[in-house]
């Protein structure tokens, strides 16, 4: 392959060079066992994936292991590629992927999964797992889409449920014993908690003929996948050489992991529910950590992440403690995830003594009632005093993040969006007392609620596209007389697609396979993005999308994922539920705990 | 008095696929890395005060680049170089530094007077080394070779406005001559002249050529590699900003090099 040759004909070579600072490099030996991570995105997101970057280290610390990584080709790359009769190639060695043993995808969001088509095809390798030989390298997905892992069911081999740095290793254990067989080491890895088969599985109809609904074939495999989860953060493998990139990307920086899970209970966030339990690392191990990171790459900034920083029960200490070591060397810290209700002007001075970032809040909902309703507990006299306090402090941009179509909203909830914003910067701006003498530069981002599983609003209905853009037109219009304040807001056709695909089932695989045939890829990217596209396929698959969308679902009603086990019980996520449409709050889980689930697992009370 | 470094670096093998921007980041990690006493510019964003040099296409490679950084204390010219090539990624290395101590040291842009640059080519043809030679001599005779370039004015891409111009490169091309010629594969040497008033990438010199001549190379497996960023010194002649025999590569070759 003459790789030089395609590399002069892309607009950005960097993301195909591989031997990135602190990239591995092995000898490989017959016994090696080829590990192909694969991140179906571009290169300058996939290289801001935490996860990815634990994964990769993670997996090379085996010496029998070597992993290589591979990334979504841009367009042009693409093009190139099949005009030369190249295969897609892993950055480390320039290696097809057919001679990998095992691959790995990341399932960050729904609206990448033709990606993973373009990758399997761009590597001549079929996209059914009953289509691909003894020979084809074992498929493995994993990530936050897994929870509900219908709709690319027929597409992997295993599926990972929870976090797969704590089950990853042992997969592999169990594929050196069964290399040479691909039926034993299926069978045998499906007894490993936390690992699901789907060839192992089959479909039977529920009542209504709706939705599949998934049992085992045999009594081999278990009736229930659960989730595997990280018991002590403080003792799980986090990389202190980690990985970095050619080129700028998404967020371009070191990172420190402060604690899984959340404490809050927002009833629309998935992420919020799936991670649980909330374990914090030790605030030692994370300044010898941050030490250490920053020595070993040179990165100017260090961003400590969490589902909600603010609730890291040492935080004061932390970011004092950090400042110290890393102001001289001029290195930045930035907190994402800072909860209004408890953020404290103390630690936003503490942080901006080197290098001010914008500050984003995210009330999610105009209206107290709203807000209630998807237990996102602050008040608007919270904001307001937040943003007020930062602003004096210095600050002057703001980011400011909400959902419309969310269950019960009505035009007054949506219309409260733009009153919110209006008294904000009334009375923080206009209203400033005259000493302060910067900007306030407010921008509004609105974005469409998608229904996610392990919610309790797995069962609402989804907002219909004329809906949420109706919606769309008042607040533009409202947002319109507001030069100074800048409005964006998401189209409601990606967001509809992810809906489907989010509480989808197993039918979505031949549907997704069509669109790809149809040349759908990139989905998540407005320009590439094929609406019409999407709809001929669901039309030629006789699959009505709405299905999944339009109706709310029946409580007692099975769903596509009910076979995997989060932790979190539905009845927790029914009662949530019920909370919600009377608007009734429930409190964090340092207050009271809410019983969902968690409080029963391994270990028991590791709750905070 | 400010305290500065004058350093030279190669960018090689698939580095040089690096965009300038990329190279900068790189740099500012190493710098940090290798705990180099960096002073920083003022303000809400401060970054180590680096000035580089013309900057390099991407797919070019060069041993000789330059950059000038501010320090706060100051360092060996030996033990700056040894630090840095301790942790920069393979493809990336300092060739020399020099140390100043001055009020003003001319900055490397205005330094940058003329740049060569050794280029190699495939063709799908075998050629002649006399067939090549005559072509380029008709190439270059006279004061004149137009090209129409494009001058984008506007960087945001949806309202990206292009503006075409007619340059004369020829007074840019200070010399061009052919080094080898086997079979399909031919090597020249260029030396183009870098003024305040613009320069010409020796890719457009090399298309120019080939098209004029009917040279059937391909332009996109052509290898470029810069060899030497010259100044004029007082005594008007062409010298490398850093030469690169200094007598303190001399002692990084001999063996002083830390291994760890």
């Amino acid at each position: 392959m003459n790789l030089e040759k395609l590399l002069k004909q892309v607009e950005k070579p960097a993301q195909y060079l591989g031997n990135e600072y602190n990239s591995i490099r092995k000898e490989i030996s017959d016994n090696t066992i080829r590990f192909g991570w694969c991140f179906p995105d571009l290169y300058e997101i996939g290289m801001s994936h935490l996860g990815s970057l634990i994964m990769y280290h993670l997996l090379n610390e085996k010496q029998e292991i070597f992993c290589e990584r591979f990334y979504m080709p841009a367009e042009d790359m693409t093009k190139l590629l099949l005009e030369n009769d190249v295969k897609l190639f892993s950055l480390e060695t320039k290696t097809p992927m057919k001679e990998f043993d095992v691959i790995g995808f990341t399932l960050q969001y729904e609206l990448s999964y033709t990606n993973i088509l373009h990758m399997l095809r761009m590597s001549d390798l079929s996209f059914r797992s009953r289509d691909r030989s003894e020979k084809d390298p074992i498929i493995i997905m994993g990530g936050p889409c897994a929870y509900n892992p219908e709709p690319i069911a027929d597409i992997a081999d295993i599926v990972v449920i929870g976090e797969a740095e704590e089950v990853i290793l042992e997969i592999m254990e169990t594929y050196q014993k069964h290399k040479a067989d691909k039926a034993a080491f299926l069978s045998a890895v499906s007894k490993r908690e936390g690992v699901y088969v789907p060839s192992l599985y089959r479909v039977i109809a529920d009542d209504q003929n709706l939705f599949n609904v998934i049992e085992p074939i045999n009594a081999e495999a278990p009736s229930r996948i659960t989730k595997r989860y990280i018991k002590n953060l403080d003792q799980s493998y986090y990389p202190d050489k980690p990985l970095m990139p050619h080129m700028k990307t998404v967020h371009d920086r070191a990172t420190i992991e402060l604690f899984r899970g959340c404490i809050r209970g927002c009833r629309f966030c998935q992420a919020g529910m799936i991670y649980r339990p909330v374990r914090e690392k030790g605030k030692e191990k994370l300044l010898s950590d941050a030490k250490t990171i920053i020595q070993n790459t040179g990165y100017d900034e260090l961003s400590l992440t969490s589902l909600s920083t603010s609730d890291y029960t040492k935080l004061f200490d932390l970011s004092n403690e950090l400042m110290k070591d890393l102001e001289s060397q001029k290195v930045g810290l930035s907190l994402p995830s800072l909860r209004l209700d408890n953020m404290t002007l103390d630690i936003l001075k503490q942080v901006q003594r080197v290098r001010k970032s914008g500050l984003t809040f995210a009330p999610e909902a105009g209206s107290q009632r709203l807000r209630d309703v998807i237990n996102k507990g602050i008040s608007e006299e919270d904001l307001i005093l937040s943003v007020k306090e930062a602003y004096q402090a210095g600050w002057s941009q703001v980011k400011l993040y909400f959902m419309i179509g969310l269950p019960t909203e009505t035009m007054e909830d949506v219309e409260a969006i733009y009153q919110l914003v209006s008294k904000l910067d009334h009375d923080v701006f206009q209203k400033r007392d005259p000493i302060y003498k910067h900007p306030l530069k407010i921008s509004v981002s609105v974005s469409n609620f998608v229904p996610k599983p392990f919610t309790p609003f797995q069962w609402s209905q989804h907002d219909t596209m004329e809906n949420l853009a109706e919606k769309h037109r008042v607040l533009k219009e409202k947002f319109r007389k507001r030069r100074s304040i800048q409005f964006s807001y998401h189209d409601p056709e990606t967001s509809f697609l992810e809906g489907v695909f989010a509480r989808g089932d197993r039918k979505l695989s031949e549907v997704l396979i069509r669109a790809y045939e149809k040349g759908c890829r990139f989905d998540g990217w407005a320009e590439n993005f094929n609406f019409d596209a999407w709809m001929e396929a669901f039309q030629e698959m006789k699959v009505d999308p709405n299905l999944y969308t339009s109706v709310e679902r029946p409580i007692e009603k099975p769903l596509p994922w009910d076979h995997i086990n989060a932790l979190v019980t539905k009845e927790f996520l029914a009662r949530e539920y019920e909370k919600s449409l009377q608007a009734q709050k429930t409190p964090h889980c340092r207050e009271q705990c809410s019983g969902c689930g968690l409080q029963f697992g391994e270990g028991g009370g590791i709750c905070p | 008095m400010p305290m500065m470094m004058r350093a030279k670096y190669a960018k090689e093998g698939m580095m040089k696929y690096l965009s300038h921007l990329d190279l900068v980041r790189l740099f500012e990690r190493a710098f940090r890395r290798a705990e180099i006493p960096l002073a920083f510019s003022q303000g809400f964003n401060p970054h180590p005060i680096v000035s580089f040099a013309s900057p390099l296409s991407i797919g070019v490679s060069s041993e000789a680049e330059y950059f000038d950084l501010v320090l706060s204390k100051a360092m060996h010219e030996a033990e700056f170089v040894r630090k840095l090539n301790h942790t920069l990624p393979e493809g990336i290395r300092l060739v020399t530094a020099k140390y100043h101590e001055i009020e003003k040291v001319p900055s490397l842009m205005k330094e940058s007077a003329l740049i060569s640059y050794r280029v190699e080519g495939y063709a799908d043809h075998t050629l002649e080394t006399n067939q090549l030679e005559s072509s380029l001599d008709i190439f270059l005779d006279g004061e004149e070779i137009w090209i129409d370039k494009i001058i984008k004015k506007n960087k945001y891409k949806h309202r990206r406005q292009q503006k075409i111009t007619r340059i004369n490169i020829r007074p840019l091309i200070h010399a061009l001559a052919i080094q080898s010629v086997r079979d399909n594969y031919m090597s020249a040497e260029i030396q183009i002249h870098n003024l305040d008033s613009g320069t010409v990438k020796p890719l457009i010199v090399f298309r120019e050529w080939f098209h004029s001549a009917n040279l059937q190379i391909d332009l996109d497996q052509l290898s470029i590699h810069r060899l030497e960023v010259f100044r004029i010194n007082e005594q008007a002649e062409y010298e490398p900003i850093l030469p690169s025999d200094s007598s303190m590569v001399q002692e990084l070759n001999s063996g002083k090099r830390d291994v760890e």
